[in-house]
């Protein structure tokens, strides 16, 4: 693990509502680390070398350093960056709480999906 | 009035020294972890510690002396005694709250220098080449 300060960039899908919400949220907490939200649609564009769709389908976020977490350790990850909520990431880190986080994480990808194709019909 | 007055001297005595029992422990032993907290920067830490046991003493004084004046005067030293049982009592309930809120003081502050310490705590599930700088201009 790296002690030097990382710089965080969270790809989200923006053709969600919630999504783009939640990216506004996450924007305006104070941080221990820079974090910037981008739509994951713009991602070639910035130059990020992951597949577009793969970003889509699951939140994902990258260091500088080029480290990439997905799911559920994308959410840890920028629980942990937010100078607010690094006690509750440290807890859903552990063993014990890990599945509980994920069942949380994947209702949140639920309600997302659920709010994308609302607003599609 | 003998028996008030011894009362009230017993109460001052056994108080005080109590009072300054309960500070100087807290003064001594939470050095070391203040000293931690603030970077081993002895003199914040030594700065920040007496501060907190000048307003220890404060609030132990000030409750003391609130509490002095007996409803009752005893009159017989039998009831000194409980009289001062009764108070003496109080304020080492008082004494132990301050120091549970004191040690809580101690370990919020202790645990925000740990959280802003921890490294990230789940592994990457990827590793690429470092990304090139992104502009952040924002879309």
């Amino acid at each position: 693990m790296t002690t030097r300060p990382l710089s965080l960039t969270v790809w989200f899908d923006g053709d969600c509502t919630f999504c783009r919400r939640v990216a506004a949220w996450i924007e305006a907490q104070p941080k221990y680390v820079p974090v910037r939200c981008i739509a994951a649609q713009q991602a070639s564009a910035r130059g990020c070398p992951l597949d577009p769709q793969a970003l889509l389908q699951q939140v994902t976020v990258t260091a500088d350093d080029g480290a990439v977490w997905r799911g559920s350790n994308a959410w840890i990850l920028v629980l942990w960056a937010l100078r607010s909520y690094r006690g509750w990431s440290l807890l859903f880190a552990k063993p014990r709480w890990r599945p509980k986080a994920d069942r949380l994480f994947a209702s949140i990808a639920g309600v997302a999906a659920w709010t994308k194709k609302r607003h599609r019909r | 009035m003998n028996v008030t007055l011894f009362a009230y001297s017993a109460y001052v005595v056994l108080s005080v020294g109590l009072t300054v029992w309960v500070a100087r422990t807290l003064h001594k032993n939470g050095r070391a972890f203040l000293v931690d907290v603030f970077h081993a920067r002895a003199d914040l830490a030594d700065s920040v510690n007496h501060l907190l046991v000048v307003g220890f003493y404060l609030i132990n004084f000030g409750y003391m002396s609130l509490a002095l004046k007996l409803a009752q005067a005893p009159t017989t030293p039998t009831e000194a005694v409980e009289a001062l049982s009764h108070k003496v009592g109080l304020v080492l309930v008082v004494l132990g709250g301050m120091h549970f809120f004191n040690l809580f003081v101690f370990s919020r502050i202790r645990r925000h220098k740990t959280l802003a310490e921890a490294p990230p705590p789940v592994a990457p599930d990827l590793r690429l080449p470092p990304l090139p700088a992104t502009e952040s201009a924002g879309g």
